[in-house]
C-alpha cells in the first residue's frame, strides 16, 4: 500500500503548483470566453435543457440569461484573484463551484464534450493546496497529490477514450476496421484533409495508432525525460492534426499535460527576469555589481 | 534570489488523515469514471465515458449528417442556420443530440428561431426553419455518389 500513497503524494516543489495554478486560471478565462462560450446564448434556449445525471440529482438551477451572465462575472473575479495566488483557497473553490456549473449547463443541451476532464479536476484539487508561492522550492506533498490528479486526469481522457471503444463495439479493436474517420470527414472535414477520403487505408492505420496508443497512455505516467517529451509530443501532434482536420482542439486537456513538467523553471525565470530588470532601474550600473547576491 | 535548495527536512508533509482522504478521493474518482465507461454513458459527466468518436462506423454504411436552413424575413430561401455558439447558441451536434426530438415536436425548433433573434437582433429573422439531413453512402470505406437529401422536419417561425 505504500509505494501506491507515496506515488499520489510525491512532492513537487510548492513553485511548480504556483505557476500551474496561474496558467490554469488564466486559462480558464480564456475557456468560457472562447471555447465554452455557448452557455450565455443557451441562456435563451431554456427549452432545449436536458439536464445531465448531476443537474438531475444536484437542485441545480435551470439556466436563463440572468443566471449565466452572474456566473461570467463571478468566474472572471474568482479566477483572476486565484491566478496571482492571492486567496488561494477562497477564490479556488468559488471558482471550482462555478465552473463546475458553467461546464454542467454547456453540456446539457444534447451534446457532451470529454476534454475537460482533466481541467475540472484541476480546478477542483488545487484549492486543497493552499497558498504557494512563485520563487518557494519547498517540496510539498499536498502540491504532489493535487498534481498527480490532473496528469492521472490527463491519461484517463485516452485511456477512457479507448476502453468506450471497446465497451460500444463489443471488442477493443473493431472501431480501429472501421470507417469511423471517413465518417468524421464527410461530416466536419476541412479542405486541408478531404483530399484522404480517397484512401481510406491511411485512414485505417491512423485509427490503429490512435487507439494503440490510447491503451498503453498509462505509461506515460512512469516516463521521464526524453521519452516523457516523446509521448506527450505524439498526443500533442495527435491534437494538432485533429484541430487542422476537423476544427477539433482538446485545448484544455491539452494544457493540462503541463502538470508533468517542472514548471517552477518558468516562475524561477519570471523572478529573475524582474529582479534584474528592477535592479537596473533603482542602482548604476557599476553600484549594481557591489550588491551582493542575497542567497 | 532564489533560496537555496531544500533539504528533507524541509517537506511539506501531509498528515495520515490528509492523505487518506486524499488517496481515497482519486480512487473514487477513478472508480466513477471506471463506472461511466462501462455504462457506456456521458449522462454521468464529469465521470461519463469518454464516447465521442467512439461508435465504429461499417465500411459499407452510411453518413448521415444534419443541418437547418431557412427562409427569411428579407425573402432569402433556404439558407445555412449557423449552428453554433454565436450563431444561435445552439450547435450541430446538438440538435442530432435531439433528433428525434425534434422531428417528433418541430415546435422545438421556435427555440432556435427566438434564440437566434435574441443573440442577433439587427439580422434578417428567420420565418421558415427547415431540419434537413444528408446522406452518403459508403462501400469498402469509399464514398459512392452524391448524398442523399431529406426534410426532416420544417416550422413557420411564430
Amino acid at each position: 500500500m505504500k509505494p501506491v500513497v507515496d506515488w499520489w503524494t510525491s512532492p513537487v516543489p510548492v513553485a511548480r503548483i504556483a505557476v500551474f495554478r496561474t496558467i490554469v486560471y488564466l486559462f480558464l478565462l480564456y475557456d468560457i470566453f472562447v471555447l465554452v462560450n455557448d452557455v450565455v446564448p443557451h441562456g435563451h434556449a431554456a427549452e432545449l435543457y436536458r439536464p445531465l445525471f448531476v443537474g438531475r440529482v444536484l437542485p441545480l438551477p435551470e439556466p436563463s440569461p440572468v443566471l449565466v451572465q452572474t456566473l461570467q462575472v463571478v468566474l472572471v473575479v474568482a479566477a483572476l484573484v486565484a491566478a496571482t495566488g492571492r486567496l488561494p483557497r477562497l477564490a479556488g473553490w468559488v471558482v471550482a463551484v462555478c465552473y463546475f456549473e458553467w461546464l454542467v449547463i454547456g453540456m446539457s443541451f444534447g451534446k457532451v464534450d470529454h476534454d475537460h476532464l482533466a481541467l475540472l479536476v484541476a480546478v477542483w484539487v488545487l484549492p486543497t493546496v493552499g497558498r504557494a508561492r512563485h520563487d518557494d522550492r519547498t517540496p510539498t506533498e499536498a502540491g504532489g497529490w493535487a498534481l498527480r490528479c490532473v496528469q492521472v486526469a490527463t491519461i484517463a481522457t485516452y485511456v477512457g477514450s479507448g476502453f468506450a471503444k471497446w465497451v460500444r463495439n463489443g471488442s477493443p479493436f473493431a472501431w480501429a476496421n472501421s470507417a469511423v474517420f471517413t465518417w468524421a470527414i464527410i461530416r466536419r472535414g476541412t479542405d486541408l484533409i478531404v483530399w484522404v477520403l480517397d484512401f481510406p487505408w491511411i485512414l485505417r492505420i491512423s485509427q490503429w495508432m490512435l487507439v494503440l496508443a490510447e491503451f498503453v497512455s498509462p505509461v506515460v505516467l512512469f516516463l521521464r525525460g526524453r521519452a516523457l517529451l516523446l509521448a506527450v509530443g505524439f498526443f500533442l501532434s495527435f491534437h494538432l492534426v485533429t484541430y487542422l482536420s476537423l476544427g477539433i482542439h482538446f485545448l484544455p486537456t491539452v494544457i493540462c499535460w503541463l502538470a508533468f513538467f517542472p514548471l517552477e523553471r518558468l516562475g524561477f525565470a519570471a523572478n529573475r527576469l524582474l529582479s534584474e530588470r528592477i535592479g537596473s532601474l533603482t542602482h548604476t550600473r557599476w553600484a549594481a555589481w557591489r550588491i551582493p547576491k542575497s542567497g | 534570489m532564489s533560496p537555496p535548495p531544500a533539504s528533507q527536512a524541509d517537506v511539506h508533509r501531509l498528515s495520515r488523515w490528509s492523505t487518506s482522504w486524499r488517496v481515497l478521493a482519486a480512487a473514487a474518482g477513478i472508480a466513477a469514471l471506471a463506472h461511466g465507461t462501462v455504462a457506456d454513458s456521458d449522462d454521468f459527466f464529469p465521470f461519463g465515458s469518454m464516447s465521442q468518436y467512439a461508435s465504429a462506423h461499417e465500411l459499407d454504411g452510411q453518413v448521415r449528417s444534419a443541418y437547418m436552413l431557412a427562409d427569411t424575413e428579407t425573402g432569402r430561401k433556404q439558407i445555412p442556420v449557423p449552428l453554433h455558439a454565436t450563431g444561435t447558441g445552439i450547435g450541430r451536434a446538438e440538435v442530432e443530440g435531439q433528433l428525434g426530438r425534434l422531428v417528433e415536436d418541430p415546435s422545438l425548433l421556435q427555440t432556435i428561431a427566438d434564440a437566434y433573434r435574441a443573440i442577433h437582433p439587427e439580422r434578417d429573422q428567420f420565418t421558415v426553419l427547415y431540419l434537413m439531413r444528408d446522406t452518403y453512402q459508403l462501400r469498402d470505406g469509399y464514398v459512392t455518389g452524391r448524398p442523399v437529401t431529406a426534410e426532416l422536419a420544417r416550422w413557420v417561425v411564430r
